[in-house]
Order: structure tokens, then C-alpha cells, then sequence
């Protein structure tokens, strides 16, 4: 089942990328991106679209890096049940 | 009538109850129109006749013996093949589940079977629920019953495309993303989903347990609103379940409009939008209008944050609980389910806490600004006018397929990560001639509200009315 064939030209992590997103500043994070995923999880690119969306990461890291500041101390995921209640319907 | 299954389920469920029509002839009018127009559109994954008719005429005895008969009394239904049923095949529309059989059955058939309902099969869908259009490598693509060759909408392809086709009375769909509204604006149905919290997700296959919601895709409001009143509240085996007290939906459905505050954003949702598209908009504007609600046109605050962080959620909570077999057997899944959950990997865990725990906070920034100047939001339900499966299809499309699956679900993803309920019902057609959906969201636990909306915007409009061109089919024409 596996490598896919159809890709295998770019699985080893660190081989140029030849997606959508090209220069070798992102084959460079695609493959670190590729290396880390398989460090921490054991998980291998299963295939071209899985590869392009890694290097997209690169936006989402981005606009995630739009965002610092707004990160308050006492937030916590358990906040989103109070702001249901707090903004609730009251009357239809 | 001159077809039983033409019926909506508010319809039949009353026609049963009276002891105008027996359940059995509403099943067999079911099994004959899906007979005649299933080969062409594959909305299912697998029936159970045998079973059903034992149903249908324990139904009917009922109704002879004058027992207390539920709201839903004798109509069947088939769901998104996710919903469990303890020893009944659930495929999850996922190779890896072909053959699996859970041991549970899922809050909300129990909740429907207690109202008087009863199931015949389970629908196609996405594979793992993980698609906006309706392809499927395993059990093949589900195609539109007002023009085959474009998509269904996902992931509930099969849910939309059943009811559209007049073969089902009401399916069960999923949203995590848009998975119930995409496929009713796509379907030419009605679809809600719910308030996050709002409805018991016990026995229904996870994708992302903060995101997930039940809904009913039905052919009018009024079939959602009895559907709601029966499956929401509080649920011991799913405590993330609101306490919330359920309304009679059905009872809100007054027509009256007057006064309700309708926003129109003016950033995010009409951006690049197809010009059918905005005018049928603005003509189901002018519906409401003239019914006596308020049009306020605003800019939506927090969107860049509800786009950065509800990605990161749903993505991360996808990957982690398909690590195991995204190890074990990654070819198993479709191309572009394995590929777009594999970045998903990658997401740091500070960045997905974090985007958690925005979550509240953002929550309070959108409500206290939007729901400040009006009561309900109505956007498109997607933007474009329908793309073909040919168009969408990653797995064998060429690089950069992935923006025009994406841009499917735009407008229905920012409704999850806020939590807010809200519902899709058809508005018009596109040159296609495939439906345009008309998406109206509400503040938390305004389930009663936006569906009064919408079944007002029906007392005026026919689209939910008219019937899909697969209908004429030669076989169709002869009931």
C-alpha cells in the first residue's frame, strides 16, 4: 500500500516541492513540516494534495501570527459554555 | 395527493396519525420512487425493507388500536450513515467501516424511534463526513437530483439528495463545517444546524467533537421544526449537552416577521459571490421585506478570527482521532480525506489551545456586536452557483482543486466555530437550474427564531415546493 507511486518522487522529506507553492523556501518548510509529522506521529504524506495542504500551513501560520496579542491569561476553552449562555436567546 | 411520498413529513406524520394513510403505503411510495430514481442519484449505502415493513405495519396496528400515538408516528426515514443502531450496519461512508456493526444506538433515533418514527436504510455521505460536496471513493459519488453531473453538497450528500428526490421524508445530517446546510442549499431543501450543545450527539460518529452538530435536512421549515422539538435537549450520555429548556418549534412558526432585524453582512460573505447568487439574495430580501422585517446591512467584526482558529480546531480534532488509521491503512481513505487531515498534524498544541480558548471571547465579541443591532444574519448558503463533481474533485483534479472544494463550505465554517444555530432553505436557481440556498443564523439557542424566518420566507416562496427534473424520469412519470 505503501509508498504511493504516484508521488514518490517527492517523498523523502527535504526533496524539491513541486506543487502549487514553489521556491525553495518552502520545500524547505514542507520538508521540515513532512520530517516533524513523521517524528511526532509515525505519519507519512499519503499523497500530492496532502503535501500541497502541508505547505499551506504556512498561511495559517501567518494569520495566526496576525492574531497574537489578542490571547488574554485567563482565557480557557471551557469560556465558550459561559459565552453561549451569556449571549443567548431570550425571547423569539 | 397523487403520490404519497410527494408528501412533507409534517404531512404524512398527520395523515397517519388521522388514519388517512397507513404507514405501510407511505414506505411502499418511498421504495418505489427511490427504485425509480436512486440508480441515478446512489444516495444510499444499504436499506433494510425487511425490517422497515415490520415497523410500518406495527405502526399501522397502533394506529387501529387507537394507542398514544408520537408526533412522528409512521413515517420512515433514513439517515447519514452515521447515526449508530445497535447491531445495524454503520458505514461511516468509509471503507475501513464497510462491515462495522456499534453496539449503541444514538440519543437521537432513540429519541425519534420514541416519537413514532421508523428507519429503512442508511444514505451515503462523505467518507468520515469529511467532504463539502458529496464524493465518495468507497461507495461512489452521490450525484444532484436537479442536475446530476454537479454536486450534492456534503458531507450529508445522501441526506439532501434523498429528500430532494421525494424518497425520504427527513434525514439526519451532520455539521461540522456545513455538513447539513450545504447539501439543503445544494439539495433545494431545508437543513438546520443547531446551537452547538443544543442536541445530543451520543452514538453519532465523531469528526470533531467541538464542532459537531446534529440537524434534520427536511423538505420545509415546519418538518425541522417538529424534528427539533423531538431530538433537542439535554442528554446524561452526552454531557456537553445544553440544559437548555426545548421550545415547541413548530408552535413559533407564526409568519409574523414584523420587526425581526435582518442583517446583511457586507464583508466576508458575498465576497466573489456569483451574480445569480446575490440576486437571489436580495429577492429573498425583498421577500422578508415586504413581510415587515427590518434590512440592515453591517460589517461582521472577528471574522479574521473565527476563520484562523476555527480551522486550526476542526483540523487538529480531525487528524488526532484518525491518527490510527491514517498509520495503519492510509490508502484507504480518498485522496483528498487523507490529504487535507494530514497538515492537521502539523498544528502545534499552544496553537490549538489557543484557538480554544478564543473561542468564548470571540464568541462575546461577534454576539455583542452583531446581535446588538439585529436579530438574525442572512447570507448565502454558498457563494457560487454549484460546481460539478468533475470541478471539485481532488483525487484525480489537478493541483489547486483544493481552492474550489474549499470555497464550498466558506460561508457555512464561521457558524461552527461561533457555536450559532442556523439554517439553509432554498431561494432560487442558478443557470445550472441547480438551487441556491439561503443561510440565516441566529445568537445561541435562537433555533425558534431563525426558523420562523425561514418558514416565513416558505409561506411566501415556492422553491421548496418544486420538484427536481430527476423526477420526470420516464419510470417517474408513470406513478
Amino acid at each position: 500500500m505503501w509508498p504511493d507511486p504516484c508521488c514518490s518522487a517527492i517523498l523523502t522529506p527535504g526533496a524539491p516541492f513541486e506543487g502549487t507553492v514553489s521556491g525553495a523556501r518552502m520545500s524547505k518548510f514542507l520538508a521540515e513540516t513532512e520530517a516533524m509529522i513523521l517524528t511526532w506521529h509515525g505519519i507519512l504524506a499519503p499523497n500530492d494534495p496532502g503535501r500541497r495542504l502541508a505547505a499551506e500551513l504556512a498561511d495559517t501560520i501567518a494569520a495566526f501570527e496576525r492574531l497574537r496579542g489578542t490571547l488574554v491569561f485567563e482565557d480557557e476553552p471551557a469560556s465558550f459554555e459561559a459565552a453561549l449562555q451569556a449571549t443567548k436567546e431570550t425571547e423569539a | 395527493m397523487s403520490n404519497l411520498a410527494d408528501l412533507s413529513m409534517t404531512e404524512a406524520a398527520d395523515a397517519v396519525r388521522s388514519g388517512e394513510v397507513t404507514s405501510v403505503a407511505l414506505l411502499e411510495a418511498c421504495w418505489q420512487r427511490m427504485d425509480a430514481v436512486n440508480p441515478i442519484l446512489n444516495a444510499t449505502i444499504w436499506t433494510d425493507r425487511e425490517a422497515a415493513m415490520v415497523a410500518a405495519r406495527t405502526a399501522d396496528a397502533a394506529v387501529r388500536s387507537k394507542a398514544p400515538l408520537g408526533v412522528l408516528h409512521g413515517v420512515p426515514m433514513m439517515h447519514k450513515d452515521m447515526y449508530y443502531q445497535a447491531g445495524k450496519l454503520s458505514t461511516c461512508g468509509s471503507a475501513l467501516r464497510r462491515n462495522w456493526r456499534p453496539d449503541v444506538t444514538a440519543t437521537v433515533i432513540e429519541r425519534l424511534t420514541a416519537a413514532g418514527a421508523y428507519t429503512f436504510g442508511g444514505l451515503n455521505m462523505a467518507e468520515f463526513a469529511q467532504n463539502p460536496t458529496g464524493h465518495n471513493k468507497t461507495f461512489g459519488d452521490c450525484h444532484n437530483p436537479w442536475n446530476p453531473p454537479y454536486i450534492t453538497g456534503g458531507s450529508s450528500s445522501g441526506s439532501g439528495a434523498s429528500v430532494a428526490a421525494r424518497f425520504n421524508y427527513m434525514a439526519l445530517g451532520s455539521d461540522t463545517g456545513g455538513s447539513i446546510r450545504l447539501p439543503a442549499s445544494a439539495n433545494g431543501v431545508s437543513g438546520v444546524k443547531p446551537t452547538q450543545t443544543r442536541v445530543s450527539r451520543y452514538g453519532v460518529m465523531p469528526l470533531s467533537f467541538t464542532h459537531d452538530n446534529v440537524g434534520p435536512l427536511t423538505r420545509t421549515v415546519r418538518d425541522c421544526a417538529r424534528v427539533m422539538t423531538v431530538i433537542a435537549g439535554h442528554d446524561p450520555r452526552d454531557p456537553t449537552s445544553a440544559r437548555e429548556p426545548v421550545p415547541d418549534y413548530e408552535a413559533a412558526l407564526t409568519g409574523d416577521v414584523r420587526g425581526q432585524r435582518i442583517g446583511v453582512p457586507t464583508n466576508v460573505f458575498f465576497d466573489d459571490a456569483d451574480a445569480p447568487v446575490t440576486a437571489a439574495i436580495e429577492q429573498a430580501l425583498a421577500v422578508l421585506q415586504a413581510r415587515g422585517a427590518i434590512i440592515t446591512r453591517l460589517t461582521l467584526p472577528v471574522m479574521d478570527a473565527v476563520a484562523t482558529y476555527g480551522s486550526i480546531v476542526s483540523r487538529v480534532e480531525a487528524a488526532t482521532i484518525h491518527a490510527e488509521w491514517m498509520r495503519s491503512d492510509p490508502q484507504a481513505y480518498g485522496a483528498h480525506i487523507s490529504g487535507r487531515m494530514y497538515p492537521g498534524y502539523a498544528i502545534p498544541a499552544p496553537y490549538y489551545v489557543e484557538a480554544l480558548s478564543r473561542r468564548g471571547p470571540v464568541l462575546r465579541a461577534f454576539a455583542a456586536e452583531v446581535f446588538s443591532r439585529v436579530d438574525v444574519l442572512v447570507t448565502p448558503t454558498i457563494r457560487s452557483c454549484l460546481p460539478t463533481l468533475a470541478e471539485t474533485d481532488i483525487d484525480h483534479g489537478p493541483p489547486g482543486t483544493e481552492t474550489k472544494f474549499m470555497a464550498v463550505s466558506a460561508n457555512t465554517r464561521p457558524f461552527n466555530y461561533l457555536g450559532l444555530p442556523a439554517i439553509s432553505v432554498p431561494c432560487g436557481f442558478d443557470p445550472n437550474g441547480c438551487p441556491i440556498g439561503l443561510q440565516i443564523a441566529g445568537r445561541p439557542f435562537a433555533e425558534a427564531r431563525i426558523m420562523k424566518v425561514a418558514d416565513a420566507f416558505q409561506r411566501d416562496t415556492d422553491f421548496h415546493t418544486t420538484r427536481p427534473p430527476v423526477l420526470r424520469a420516464p419510470a417517474i412519470l408513470r406513478d
